[in-house]
This record gives structure tokens, sequence and C-alpha cells, in this order.
């Protein structure tokens, strides 16, 4: 009893960050079809590289490998729970957050009092929960790189920050934390200077920079376990590079790096808008001068100040040299603006701490109350947020059925993309989206569970070998070539694998695809059933068919005849000069609709299906009173 | 606090200039600025926009219009106010047999402003260092502390004069600007409050009067005066002092501050009026969302180099600049410019001089200690350890000032023929445009988003502007607000009157010439038949541009879009 009353601060507290730091469960839970455009792609490499696939040769991306190797455990973690992909990758990253968050705390409590200069857990705790809540409000740019790296750089940094305050961790603690920070510190090579800034702002702590003189020169040497553990991936990926099939790193070196190197700059802001361009710019900015101006008054009081600044400065240089608005780069700057006020906050709570806990015997437990009441209440916001949103959307909603899941997601949320492929395709069928962004081809495409149609999973190279020759016009020739090269890739793709569907985007897209003949060369067996979010759809009829000229009063008399068996559809189409597959889809429609229609009903398909969630409702009670009435019988 | 009397103060006035540092500032200092000073009096032409702006808006003024109400102009009345003073002194000169052109009399204030701003660094903190070294002479107790306060104070007084000539090299192109005049203030006034919480003060008057000057520099725009308190929050946090926040210094900030706002009851009922419902109003909308046409590539100029240098010089602070306090301020104050920029949600180099200059003084100031440092420790010889330090400082501010003469030498270029990377074939530069279609002193009317197309224009080729939107700005938020239905109240009343304006002045062929900027002002004009009251009485001419790659002197804002131009009709 004595020593769950000394320990019940620190169960308290472990509590208040388990619920703040997966507060969002349920609302993945809820939206199990959420995922990004970036890291769909992502996903769906994932998926292609567990197929036996090979990066850039099978199918091609500008990032570099790791991230591919990476999205293969989302993707089998949903495989083995039987999840949505997208809700494998938040579900996986949920739960990576929830660890990382646990552990950093856990690392502070085992090690804090051990430190020769005093780490105070009351000065760290408000920059804890400023993490654990700040997953919490990402959602476009969850599951990133930039996400996935704070992810594993928070438990080392705190760990580092501990070793440089004298504590000694474990070596295998010390591995475990520095282990993944350097191999999510390799998925981009500015990540290292994050860590770099971070070291020099621990070590200058002091005025006279004794400390860095002090632990330079360690009898022990500088080296700690973790240090060489974080060197150990970014070797090992670096020497991967090594095993790559030559032709798919000359894709990558050729193709890739060249295209993004020239062509990177398109879809680019000015600089004001990297700055100020909404509030999601324009709010970490603030956060970070306000935190500026109080660490000038703070600076002496805590040994964390100088990193997480220094974190700060090299977050917003690589924000910046990065020359692009976009918040998944602006991400760790974001997240280290809003700890570094949180840990001001927290060294202003350290002085009211201090004045209290002399007075009063139970202030840690009181202390700790109060962070659980106030963590719980900011869990359940988000948790509250989240069941209404859906609660909102009621009736607008999507069945998962469809994709051979339970569930569903909001309606809403999906893009018409997404509708239009599953409207016009079936599960496993491939489709192609040929488009100067990621959206809306991905998510859509993983989403509805289509294949990729090509090797190109994305049409953004051609916008940027476009901006390339804008930018290098003496290297037109070149980029031409590849330009060439690309499409032709396209149109071998949709000949051998024949999608279902290919979007083709209308602008800029089909003006770049317009020399090339690339309608009349490669999709002569498809057929324009119509445009969405900016794109042309076709989809494969056997041969070009203007289906405009064909009213819905025709496709019923051709229909009818099918259905009544007046005639066989080779008949009907052979008559009409339509290809067979058209005629066969559109009496396969035709017989689902009729089959939904023919039902003897008072409401209508919605109406039904709440009388139905009714009937269950008033069934599932049933069962439960009666399994009261059995339990209170047994005892 | 000890308050030096007048008889200490002349004394150590005159023994000043007998230290390693006067040498310094005599031999650095003095030659970097006439180099600069000299680059900026024999060029032509290249006064930075708003002050151009200024001077024409002045000669409206002088002619009995009221600001807002006769022109729309989104300066604070001050502006007026000191205005006035070129045009006095011009009047004055000539008089005397000393005539100079209006141009170069406002370029001689500048740069006698800047001198005075670096003088008086100087001699503020030599005073203060002379003072504190006889204090500590005196008395034993905190003699450490003393000692290292005074070498601290030296190596201020190197980097100090220092920081404004510096700041000319690199806001070569908006000498004069609002920003650049509260800079010059603004780094004496770190170094005045610095020396107050270390325990110095300044003679009465002399704060007072110091002081006065700082309040009236950032009077000059709204909310400017928040600098000065934000430093003093900053200032008395760290240093755990709240007495010296109640000091003639701040008592001048203040008056001066509130003399500003009670002058504007001088003014006309109708333009306090419009001062209050539209010039504010205006001001607070500004400091809202980033304008959308601002979103493109390219369409703010690209000052990345300010914010690398702000990192820089904020590294430099939390690894070595706990040492000496002074580096607190100095940091705050970059801090503080980096937040005005933000908050102005332009993207113009004018707004961003603030945090130029203290990042400017960081790195001075960083360099002179790293200078001293360096010869402590590898130059025993106390002579030479003073010519060592000189020759190391000299270097350095040598390849500043030529990297950047060089560089105002193509910007100048560019400015007066530009050849930009985007070309626009069928649109020819804006200047020649106004040259060949206008006359000597007649109206022209450039409809533009923002003025830095217009001015210097107007004023370099001497024509009068030609329309009630001396400043286009103001249309954009009018554009925002009528598409979110927010257009009511003083917001319609203000588009009202613009509208009559402008279609009396176009009724009237007011103005030869009348250029409106795509895309926005075009539809503006479109939308509210504008443009049937233009096709009446002007003929159209062939399209021109302002022609620019973003960059200083050339700046803009927004799409690199073409004007429509209109000729009056021969016939009126």
């Amino acid at each position: 009893m004595i020593v769950l009353r000394k320990q019940l601060p620190t169960v308290l507290v472990a509590l208040g960050l388990l619920l703040l730091s997966g507060a969002n469960f349920l609302y993945w839970s809820m939206h199990p079809l959420a995922i990004s455009a970036d890291q769909s792609v992502y996903v769906q490499s994932g998926v292609l590289l567990l197929q036996g696939k090979v990066p850039y040769l099978d199918f091609f991306d500008f990032n570099p490998p790791l991230i591919i190797y990476l999205n293969v455990i989302p993707v089998l973690v949903a495989r083995a729970f039987a999840l949505p992909l997208p809700m494998g990758l938040n579900m996986t990253v949920m739960t990576l957050h929830v660890f990382s968050t646990l552990f950093s705390a856990f690392l502070l409590y085992k090690y804090a009092g051990r430190c020769r200069q005093a780490v105070r857990l009351v000065e760290l705790l408000p920059m804890l929960a400023m993490y654990a809540w700040f997953s919490q409000t990402l959602v476009p740019d969850f599951g990133q790189r930039e996400h996935l790296f704070t992810i594993a750089f928070m438990p080392f940094f705190v760990l580092r920050g501990l070793r440089h305050a004298g504590a000694e961790p474990d070596w295998r603690i010390s591995c475990l934390t520095g282990a993944p920070a350097g191999l999510l510190m390799s998925l981009k090579p500015q990540f290292f200077l994050i860590w770099i800034f971070s070291e020099l702002g621990f070590l200058f702590q002091s005025v006279s920079g004794d400390r860095a003189r002090r632990y330079l020169s360690r009898s022990k040497g500088w080296l700690s376990p973790e240090l060489l553990a974080l060197a150990v991936p970014p070797l090992i990926y670096a020497v991967s590079f090594a095993f790559l099939p030559r032709q798919a790193l000359k894709v990558f070196i050729d193709v890739a790096l060249t295209i993004y190197s020239f062509g990177n700059n398109w879809g680019a802001r000015s600089f004001m808008p990297m700055l100020v361009g909404e509030y999601l710019f324009a709010w970490p900015f603030y956060q970070f001068l306000t935190g500026a101006l109080i660490f000038l008054i703070l600076r002496r009081e805590s040994i964390w100040l100088s990193p997480v600044i220094m974190i700060c400065l090299a977050c917003m240089f690589n924000y910046l040299s990065g020359g692009q608005a976009w918040t998944y780069r602006l991400l760790p700057f974001s997240l280290f603006s809003k700890l570094l006020l949180a840990l001001e906050v927290g060294i202003l709570l350290r002085y009211v701490y201090d004045r209290f806990k002399d007075r009063f015997r139970q202030t840690s437990v009181l202390a700790s109350v109060l962070f659980l009441l106030c963590s719980g209440f900011l869990a359940y916001g988000f948790m509250a947020d989240a069941v209404a949103e859906v609660v909102n959307a009621e009736g607008e909603i999507f069945d998962l059925k469809e994709l051979g899941y339970s569930g569903s997601n909001m309606r809403g949320e999906l893009d018409a993309t997404f509708l239009c492929m599953v409207e016009n395709s079936k599960l496993g069928d491939k489709v192609l989206y040929i488009g100067s962004g990621i959206r809306p081809g991905y998510p859509a495409q993983l989403q509805c569970g289509r294949k990729p149609g090509s090797r190109y999973l994305y049409g953004y190279p051609l916008t940027m070998l476009d901006q390339a020759r804008e930018n290098r016009p003496d290297l037109t020739a070149r980029f031409k070539a590849l330009e060439a090269r690309i499409i032709a890739e396209l149109g071998e793709d949709i000949n051998k694998n024949k999608p279902k569907l290919v979007f083709v985007q209308l602008c800029p897209i089909a003006l770049l695809l317009e020399p090339y003949h690339f309608i009349s060369r490669y999709l002569q067996n498809y057929s324009l059933i119509g445009e969405v979010d900016g794109a042309a759809v076709y989809k494969r009829t056997g041969s070009k068919v203007d289906l405009k000229k064909y009213s819905v009063g025709q496709r019923e008399e051709m229909v009818l005849q099918v259905i009544c068996g007046q005639k066989t559809a080779i008949e009907v189409a052979y008559e009409k000069g339509l290809p067979v597959q058209l005629v066969e889809e559109w009496v396969e429609r035709a017989r689902s609709g009729m089959r939904s229609n023919l039902d003897d009903r008072t409401l209508d398909e919605r109406g039904i299906m709440k009388l139905k969630i009714d009937e269950l409702n008033s069934e599932i009670w049933q069962l439960n009173r009666q399994i009261d009435k059995l339990k209170n019988g047994g005892r | 606090m000890p308050v030096m009397s007048v008889q200490t103060f002349k004394e150590r006035f005159r023994a000043l200039f007998l230290t390693s540092e006067a040498v310094a500032f005599l031999v650095v200092t003095l030659p970097a600025f006439l180099l600069i000073g000299r680059d900026y009096l024999t060029r032509r032409g290249d006064l930075s926009p708003l002050v151009a702006m200024h001077l024409v808006t002045n000669q409206l003024v002088t002619s009995e219009q009221v600001p807002y109400v006769d022109f729309l102009d989104l300066a604070q009345p001050i502006i007026y106010e000191l205005y006035r003073l070129p045009a006095l002194l011009n009047e004055g000169l000539g008089f005397c047999g000393m005539p100079m052109r209006l141009e170069e009399v406002v370029k001689l204030i500048v740069l006698v402003l800047t001198a005075l701003s670096s003088v008086a660094c100087f001699l503020i903190l030599g005073l203060a260092r002379k003072s504190l070294q006889a204090r500590a002479g005196a008395e034993q107790s905190d003699k450490e502390e003393e000692e290292s306060l005074t070498d601290a104070l030296g190596l201020a007084q190197v980097a100090f004069p220092l920081a404004p000539v510096l700041l000319t090299y690199m806001g070569r192109f908006q000498l004069g600007e609002v920003q650049f005049l509260m800079a010059l203030a603004f780094i004496p006034w770190i170094a005045i409050r610095y020396l107050a919480y270390r325990g110095w003060q300044l003679p009465t008057f002399v704060g007072l009067f110091l002081g006065s000057v700082t309040g009236l520099a950032f009077s000059l725009e709204f909310p400017y005066l928040l600098a000065p308190l934000a430093l003093e929050a900053v200032l008395s946090a760290s240093m755990k002092k709240l007495k010296p926040v109640f000091c003639m210094d701040n008592l001048g900030l203040v008056l001066a501050a509130l003399v500003v706002a009670l002058r504007l009851y001088k003014w006309p009922e109708a333009m306090q009026a419009a001062y209050w419902n539209w010039i504010m109003p205006l001001r607070m909308l500004q400091f809202g969302e980033l304008d959308e046409m601002i979103h493109g590539l390219g369409t703010s100029p690209d000052l990345f180099y300010v914010f690398y240098g702000f990192i820089a010089v904020f590294i430099l602070f939390v690894l070595g600049g706990k040492r000496n306090a002074i580096y607190v301020p100095v940091i705050a104050g970059s801090v503080i410019g980096i937040a005005f920029f933000l908050l102005e949600k332009q993207g113009f180099t004018r707004d961003i001089l603030l945090a130029m200059a203290s990042i400017l003084l960081g790195l001075a100031l960083f360099l002179c200690d790293f200078i001293q440092r360096f010869c402590r420790r590898f130059v025993t010889v106390e002579g030479l350890r003073k010519r060592v330090s000189l020759l190391l400082l000299a270097l350095p501010i040598c390849a500043y000032s030529a990297f950047y003469l060089v560089r105002i030498e193509a910007d100048y270029s560019e400015g007066i023929n530009p050849n930009p990377k985007v070309k626009s074939p069928g649109h020819g530069d804006i200047n020649l445009y106004v040259q060949a279609h206008s006359q000597w002193r007649h109206p022209v009317a450039i409809l533009c988003d923002y003025p830095d197309s217009t001015y210097p224009l107007l004023f370099n080729l001497e024509r009068t502007p030609g329309t009630y939107l001396i400043n286009g700005r103001p249309i954009r938020q009018l554009m925002r607000l009528e598409k979110l239905n927010l257009l009511s109240g003083h917001w319609k009343e203000l588009n009202d009157t613009i509208l009559r304006n402008l279609e009396a002045e176009f009724s009237s062929s007011r103005a030869d010439l009348v250029l409106v900027s795509g895309c926005y002002m075009q539809d503006y004009v479109r939308q509210n038949k504008l443009l049937d009251l233009l096709r009446e009485n002007y003929d159209q001419g062939s399209p021109c541009i302002f022609l620019s790659d973003n960059r200083q002197p050339r700046e803009f804002i927004g799409f690199y879009y073409g004007y429509d131009t209109w000729l009056r009709r021969k016939s009126k």
C-alpha cells in the first residue's frame, strides 16, 4: 500500500500520457480509409515490395528506398488484423507514437534521479504532454516521414539530455533508443542536422564551454552506446544501396534524381506563403518567436532550453532551404516550437511546484491528479470530436463491404475519384491515374484497393520535367528524351497491364501528352465515360466507343433484349457495333439494379437500412438482458 | 543608480577620442560610411519607393490637399509633418545660395541621421565605459563583474557604431524608409537600455532627448511602439530588475509617442474621421490573412538570406553568447524585427529592416568578440594586439563593403535598365512608357496593388499623381471584403469614396495617362463599370509591364502581370 502511494504520482502521470497519446485511436478507427497522398504512395510501394517488385524498376518513385522498406510494416499489420491498408498505417503509427511517449517518460522516470545535474520531471512534463498532444492534431501529415522521424527522435533526445546531465543509461536501453533514431534519421539527410544541433545545444550549456570540454575529454570515450547504435542503421542503409539491382539504381540516379533536382520547384510558392501563407504556417513561427523571447529570459534555468531552441533553428533552416510551402516540411519546426513553449511553461511550473512542495506533502500527488485530469480532458475532447464528426455525417457514409472490409467511412472525406473508381471497376482491377500531382489518384487507388496499372504510380514526373525545361532550357533535349521515355513506358504498361480505368488530368497533363498522341496511340481500347476531379476518365471497353451517342433509353432497349433472352450479348454487340464486354457490363448493371428495386418496401433504401439497424439494436438489447440474467442467476 | 554630472560628462567626452575604439571607429566605420555615402549621393533616381511617395504626397499637402480625404495613402499623419522638413530645408538651402535637388537633400538627411546614430552609439558606450572604469577603480566590490562589463562595452563600442553603416549597405535601396529610421534609433536605444540595466544612466536631458527621438521614430508606423516596449520587458525580466523602467529615457519615449498621437487632432476633422474609420482598420486588416495574390512562385521578394542570418546569429548566441548579457537585447531586437516582418504580411525588404539591423548588430558583436579572443590568445604584445585586432576587423568589413558595392552597382543598373530573366514579349518597361506618353508635371494615374511600380517613377519623372489612389493597396482588401460579404459600414463608405473619385477622374480625363495593372486592379475597374468611362474618354494604348526579377530596387508583390494603358483622347 505504501509502495502504491509512493508510486501513485508516477502511475497517474503515465496514465495521463497514455490517454493523451492514444486519444486518436478512436479517430483513426472511425476513419478507416483516411490517408494522405504521399503516405498512400509509400504504403502502395510497401505492398509492391512485398509482391517481390523491385523499386525504381517495377515501380517508380522519387524518394530513396528507406521509406518504401519501412512501409512494409503497416502493410503486414493491416494484413494481420484484416484492416484496410490506410488503417494499418495509422494504427501502426499511433502505436509507435504511444510507445515513443511512454518510453520517453520511462527514461526520465528511471534516470532523472541519477543525473549529476538536477533533471526535474515537473519541468519536463508539459513538454512530454505537448509531444503526446501534437500527434493528435495531425491528420493530413500523420505518418509523413517528418512525423516518423519525430517519433523516433524524441526518446533519443531525452536520453541524450539525460546522458549530458550525467546519467549512465543501460546499454540495452541506449541501443533501443539510438537505433530507431538512426534509422528514421536516414529518411532525409537534413534530419541529421537536427540531431547535431541538439548535441551542440547540450554541449554548450555552460557559459565557458566547460561542459563541452569535459564531455569530449571523458576517459571512457564520448561515443556512448546510443550514438554507436545511431550510426548503425545509416551505415547499413548506405550499404544496402549496393544491393539494389544495377538497373534500378540507374533509374533512381538517372531518372528520379535528375527530374527531382531540376524540376523540384514545380508547385513551389514564393517566400511569404512559406512563412504566413495560412495559419498552419504562421502559427509555428509566432510560437517560435514567442518561445525565443522567453528563452532570452529563462536561458539559464534549464539544461533543456538550449538544445530545444537549437533544434527549432535547425528545423527552421531545413524548412526554408527546402523552398516548398508544404505543412509536412514544417512539421518538426511546428512540433519543437510548441515543445519550447511547453518547456518554458514547465520551468515556471517548477517554481510554483517548489513553493508548494515544502508546505504540502501531497503536492506531487495533487500535481499528478491535475495532470491526469488535464490530459484526460484533452483526450476526451479529441474523442468527442471524432464521434461528433461521424454522428453529424449520419447517412453520408461509404460502406466498406464493397471493399471487402467491415465498417464504414465518411463519404465526405473521399474524393470523387475514389467513388468513380469504385463505381466503374471491381476490387483487384488495375487503374492508372496520370495527374500533375499525387492526389487524387492516390490515395483513391489505395483506398479502393485497385492495383496500379503502371510502374508510374503518379504522373508527377511529367510536370516536373516540364518545369525542368523552364528552369534549364539548355538541357531541353535531355528532359525531352526523359519525357518521351516515361510516356512510352506508360503506354507500354497500358498495353501490358490493361488497366480497367485510365484517368488523364485535363490540365496540364493532357496538354503534355498531346504532342505524343497518347490518347489515340495507347487508349484505342478505351472509351471516354466522363470527367471527374479535373481528369478525363477512360474505361476499357474493348474498342473505342463514343458512349455519349448511346442514351439511357437506347441502352435499356439493348439490355432488355438480352435479359428477355431475345438475343445474346454478342449478337447485340455485333449488331450495334459495340464491344461485347461493354454490353455485358450494361446487362450486369441492369440486373443488379433490378434486384435491388424489385423488393417490396415501404421506405427508400436508406430508410430500410435504418429500420434494420433498429431491429438489430433491439435484438442486442434483448440478448444483453439475457446475459445479465444468466450472470446474476449464476452468482 | 548614479546619473552622470555634466562636468564629468564633458571630461569623459574628451577622453573618448584617445582610445583604440576611437581608432577603430575612424579607421573602419568611418571609411565604410563614407564609401556608401558617396555611392548614395552620386546616384540619381534611386530613392526608395515610399520615401519618393511621401515626397510627392507632401507636395499635395503643401497645396492644401487633405490626406485620406483628397488622396488615399496609408501613412501615419506624422509622416506628412516630418516630410515637410526636406522641402523646407531645400528652400532654405536655395535661399542661402546652395541650391540642391530635393532628392539630394533627402539623401543628405538620411546620411546625417545614419552618421548620428553611429556616433551616438560610439559616444554613449564610450562614456559608459569610462564611467565604469572609473567606478571599478574607486570601489573594490564587484570588481570582476565591473571589469567584464567594461570589456563588453569595449566590444560594443566597436560593433554598435558599425551596425548602422552595415545596414546602409544591405538595405541600400531602402534608405529613408520607416523601418530604416526606426533601426537607426533602435541601435543606440538597445545600448542605452542595456546600460540602464547595468547601472549606468545618461544625464537627464540627454536621456529625455534620446528617448523622445526613439519614441518619434517608432511612432512613424503603427504598432511599432511595441518594439521598444517588448525590448524593455525582455531586459527587465532577464535582468530581474524593475527600477530601470522608470527613467528619463522611457519618459521621453512615452512623451514623444503621446505628442505624435495628439498631433492627429490638429488635422481637419474629416481627416481624423478618415483615419479612424479607414486607415487604422485597413492597417489592422493587413495583419490578417496573407493576400491570395502573394502565393505563387515569385510573387514576393526572396528574403531567405535575412532568415539565414537570423538563424546564424541566434546559434552564435546559444553557443557562445551567454557570457555577455549585451547579446540579449540584440537577439531580442532580431526576434522582434522578424515578428513585425511576419505581421506586415507583404514581403518587401523595407518590412524587414528592423530585423536586419539587429542581425547585423549581433553579427558585428560576435565578430568583434571573436577577434578580441583570438588576439588575446595568440598575440601577447599589447601594442601589436591592437593593430592586429584592427586589421582583422577591417578585413571582413572591407570584404562586406566590396561585395555590396558590386551588388549595388548591378542592382542599380537593373533598376534603370531592367533585363529580367522572365521575358514579356510585347511589353515595354513602365518607366519608358510613362516617359514617352506623358508630359513633365502632368498628371499620370497608375492603379496598382502596391506602390513600388509607381514610386519613385513619378517622382523621378516629375509627373504629378493623377488619381485619388496614391497607394492602391486598399483595393485588394476591399475586394476581399466584398467576396466575404463584409463590404458594409465604413468599408462601403471607403469603397464608394474611391469609386466616386475614380469616376470623376476618368470622366474628366484628369490624367494624361492611366495605367491599370492586371489582374485584380483590372477586375476592380471592370466590375465597377469604370472600364466604360475609360473607353469613353481614353484610347487604349499598348501594354507595358514593371520589368523585374522581384529584387531590389524593383520589388513587387503578386503576379507578374502587365498594365493596360489608356491615353487621354487628343480631342480633349
